[in-house]
């Protein structure tokens, strides 16, 4: 193995004096480190949550040291089979996910198989001052090392889908094919990072530091998970505002309008207290600081910058005034207690049929059931809780989602009768789906009540009690449902 | 009967929703009418809109023949237009109004398609009877009628016959059915004439309520009823009706007026079954429902007072009265309306942030008491130093102005009298703040009204 590493560096050296050497070199140099992906899963349809259908997704990753394989986490959510391929092509060896984490996006594979590491050799991730020259996206086609170029564009932090959990990425353009699922982004002998996803000619790549540092932290066995400001800010860039708050300070800093995002917990900041530096970085106007590795970045970046959940940062902020220095814990990007509950993904859909009613958590899962635009096509109503808080006596919603036609719930099969928010069950404050079957056990003189939310389409459904046993197994029969419920 | 058909030419001019003080430009168009009882010309709500002036083309006569809009329901996209030169009405009959046509029976529709200067006759037959949503207001549904008699552009506001009598007014079609176009029914038309005849345009009033059906039989024998009976349910009732007292939820309307309501909620009129909200649209504003409902397990006879509500208007399309705004500092504020947030293009809902189509479309059900009586909006900011560091300068909706919450139009000209210090702070409904010098936007008021040609600072 160290024989193969000496010469891959020679190689690397070469490379920079004879363009000519440089596609064989390259090829040589990536074969053995990259493996192809065959991943089968569960894809779940959150609207239909007992239908469990097969899906499978091919992608790429990278072996490092340790016998390990790195990739991005995506596709890997409810996999039930990976399956890994070295060399582009022949034999198929079963890996197993060791670790993933969605937040990160990344995931780390091993494989069994001892005959799998031979012939293969792990790849050297980049260092900070390596990350912008001489990109080339590289994976397996067709048995073949496949390379394109790749420019680099800039540094930039994003966010989840539906939360704020921050991560740093590199932007940079390419004509690479449907890239986007794990291709190593490399220059010269170094992988720069993971593709992660690529809209138009623009690819995300996780950078290397930011996959070395989460590794190590790992390793460590004191990785835990990703942390975030839990607060929303605005641009201090108009004079006019930071005087009506008496800043008196030198320009710079954001406002914050939102302390905390989430409902029951406390934060030191206040509303309206202006944010000057995190951690020593001056933050300007626009809400950007200037990171040594990565230049002017958002702010949102300090929450990972070398830190991790529980981690704490410290602020220096404009108060009452004057400057003070207060210290901030990161909380964990778990974002699991949302009104809009977006739970850590390799979870099935969980559900209750009563009498043909299907109630569903209203999660992030489900309102991305209406694609990957579902802001825009998912029914309004509903999108619109992501934005609203909840309150302690409904810290979460539930919806009736669709209803399952039968005899017995006839009257209620119509549109207007699909995605309402219940409110209340036989009197009883719905929160979860618990909360719907400790309610079917108290029907109100011989009836099951169910109240929607005020302004809903229909505001109220009213069952048979006695009868929604008999019901409930002709309905599990005529639609082919194993179980009625899953609540895990 | 072609004879008292006409011809209608208008000029006519819109606002622009986001420039408030600005029109588009001239638009000329065509559309149809005929002249009824009173000597005057009956025609579309849709016809007149914005209308600068109005001509009118007799049949076979070259003359111009001016005219003005003496009553307009956009609601129920219907117009009465006035003539004052003397001689036009001469040897032109008033066109009579009948009732409902039957299904399958056959009628004609007239007037002067395509921009056309020749009268045009289709005939067909009515294919069937039922509510429809108005397309011109957009957000309300009235009874009409449909057929396969082709009603293209410039029939609008023209008569459909049947045996000599005006049976409807041609008034929309559907894009992409073929041999499908909509007429104006003769009740929806009377009540209109009716409603006007004291000289004032008073609407179609409304009960308040939402009817669902009533067919489940767990929720029958809930409320008492026989599984298979009649009779609808009232699922929910607007906050005014609620305070009232007069019907409440899980109410059971049997029957509106002489008309049994089905567990479908429908009525069966003149041997069409048609939503039994037609039957609300009856009376006129101010007269009394008569419906017989179901409540406690017994049968009740109530009256409902029939009132109009005008807190629906902003969600569906305005006419005729220009927006209302007020500009101060290049700050454009202007009432939250479904024509403001159409200039954000096709895709508006996808355009507007939610705390907007909310508050248009569902605060007032959700949560009335939070309602505000008129949404403000901050629809563009006019660029001047005074301003220019303001990032949130446009599409956003206020929520209060140096502490005042805003209701109304007038409140935002209130709160930027107000305020003890040296700036004023707008906070939006997103949590957003900005602010501006007090001093320095009173001075550059003026001038920025006079670089972007604004007349008056405010419309109330």
């Amino acid at each position: 193995m160290k024989i193969k590493t000496h010469f891959l560096l020679l190689a690397a050296i070469f490379t920079a004096a004879s363009p000519a050497f440089c596609q064989e070199s390259l090829d040589a140099r990536w074969q053995s480190s990259i493996v192809n992906f065959d991943i089968t899963r569960n894809n779940f349809n959150f609207r239909v949550p007992w239908d469990k259908r097969a899906d499978s997704a091919r992608k790429t990753g990278a072996i490092i040291n340790g016998k390990v394989i790195v990739t991005t986490a995506n596709r890997l959510a409810n996999h039930t089979l990976v399956r890994l391929q070295k060399g582009g092509r022949g034999q198929w060896y079963t890996g197993q996910v060791e670790w993933v984490d969605y937040q990160a996006n990344l995931a780390v594979v091993r494989v069994a198989d001892p005959s799998f590491w031979e012939g293969t050799a792990p790849v050297r991730l980049a260092s900070l001052n390596e990350l912008k020259g001489n990109l080339q996206i590289v994976r397996w086609r067709s048995g073949n090392i496949e390379q394109r170029a790749a420019e680099f564009s800039r540094f930039t932090v994003a966010d989840a889908n539906f939360n704020q959990a921050p991560r740093i990425e590199m932007k940079a353009s390419s004509e690479m094919e449907g890239a986007g699922r794990g291709e190593l982004l490399v220059s010269g002998a170094r992988v720069v990072g993971l593709v992660a996803s690529k809209t138009g000619s623009t690819c995300s790549v996780i950078p290397s530091p930011f996959i070395e540092s989460v590794l190590k932290q790992r390793a460590s066995g004191d990785y835990k998970g990703l942390g975030f400001f839990d607060f929303i800010w605005q641009p201090a860039s108009n004079p006019a505002t930071t005087k009506y708050f008496e800043f008196s300070g030198q320009t710079g800093g954001v406002l914050l309008i939102k302390p905390t995002t989430r409902p029951g917990t406390s934060s030191p900041l206040k509303l309206h207290d202006i944010i000057l530096a995190v951690d020593g970085f001056p933050i300007d106007i626009q809400g950007d600081y200037l990171d040594p590795d990565y230049g002017h970045v958002i702010m949102e970046y300090l929450a990972c910058r070398n830190k991790w959940a529980g981690d704490t940062v410290q602020l220096k902020i404009w108060r009452d005034g004057r400057e003070q220095e207060i210290d901030y814990v990161l909380p964990k990007a778990d974002f699991t207690s949302n009104l809009v509950t977006d739970r850590p993904d390799d979870t099935e859909p969980t559900y209750v049929i009563a009498g043909g009613l299907v109630f569903v958590p209203l999660s992030a899962e489900f309102l991305s059931s209406w694609g990957a635009d579902w802001q825009r096509t998912a029914p309004f109503r509903l999108v619109h809780y992501n934005n609203q808080k909840a309150n302690e006596n409904q810290p979460s919603l539930v919806v009736l989602s669709l209803v399952l036609p039968d005899r017995y719930n006839i009257g209620y099969q119509k549109r207007n009768s699909h995605n309402l928010v219940i409110d209340r069950a036989n009197g009883r404050q719905i929160s979860k789906l618990n909360d719907v079957l400790e309610a079917l056990k108290t029907p109100q003189e011989g009836f099951h009540v169910f109240e929607f939310k005020k302004g809903s389409s229909m505001e109220k459904i009213i069952l048979d009690a006695e009868r929604m046993p008999e019901a409930n197994q002709r309905i599990a029969k005529r639609y082919n449902i194993e179980r009625l419920q899953k609540l895990k | 009967m072609g004879r008292s058909v006409v011809q209608v030419l208008v000029y006519s001019q819109s606002p622009i929703w986001d420039a408030p003080w600005r029109n588009k430009p001239v638009a000329s168009s065509s559309g149809s009418g005929f002249v009824i009882d009173g000597e005057r010309v009956m025609t579309n709500a849709h016809v007149v809109s914005w209308a600068k002036q109005i001509v009118l083309r007799r049949f076979q006569d070259p003359r111009p023949w001016l005219a003005r809009v003496e009553y307009v329901s956009h609601e129920c996209d219907l117009a009465v237009l006035k003539v004052d030169t003397p001689g036009f009405f001469d040897q032109l009959e008033p066109l009579p109004i009948g009732g409902l046509p039957k299904v399958q029976s056959t009628v004609v529709t007239c007037g002067y398609p395509a921009g056309g200067q020749q009268i045009s006759y289709t005939r067909g037959v009515v294919s069937r009877v039922e509510m429809q949503n108005y397309v011109h207001i957009g957000n309300k549904a009235f009874l009409s009628v449909q057929t396969d008699a082709a009603i293209n552009p410039g029939n609008s506001g023209g008569p459909v016959f049947q045996d000599k009598v005006v049976v409807g007014v041609a008034f929309m079609g559907t894009p992409g059915l073929e041999n499908t176009g909509f007429f104006i029914p003769s009740a929806v038309i009377n009540h209109f004439l009716k409603d006007v005849s004291d000289g004032e345009l008073d609407g179609f009033p409304k009960a308040g309520v939402r009817i669902v059906s009533l067919q489940n039989p767990a929720y029958r024998r809930y409320l008492g009823l026989s599984p298979t009976g009649d009779g609808a349910r009232i699922d929910s009732l607007t906050d005014q009706t609620e305070k009232t007292g007069i019907l409440k939820k899980d109410d059971v309307i049997l029957a509106v007026g002489e008309y049994p309501v089905g567990s479908d909620g429908t009525i069966l009129l003149e041997g069409n079954r048609v939503y039994c909200t037609t039957a609300f649209q009856v009376p006129q504003r101010g007269e009394e429902l008569k419906l017989t409902i179901w409540r406690g397990k017994k049968e009740l006879k109530v009256a409902v007072p029939m009132e109009v509500f005008g807190d629906e208007m902003n969600t569906g399309n305005l006419y005729d009265a220009p927006p209302r705004y007020f500009v101060f500092a290049g700050l454009v504020f202007t009432p939250l309306t479904l024509d403001y947030v159409k200039t954000f293009g096709r895709n508006w809902r996808s355009v507007a942030n939610s705390e907007m189509v909310y508050e248009l479309y569902y605060r007032r059900n959700e949560t009335p008491a939070k309602v505000r009586k008129e949404p403000i909006v901050l629809a563009a900011t006019l660029a001047h130093p005074v301003n220019a560091d303001m990032r949130l300068a446009s599409r956003a909706m206020i929520d209060t102005i140096n502490g005042k919450r805003i209701e109304s139009l007038e409140d935002v000209i209130t709160a930027l009298g107000r305020g003890s210090k040296p700036q004023h702070i707008i906070k939006f409904a997103s949590g957003t703040v900005e602010c501006l010098d007090k001093t320095q936007a009173e001075l550059a008021n003026p001038g920025i009204l006079e670089t972007y040609g604004i007349k008056a600072d405010r419309r109330l």
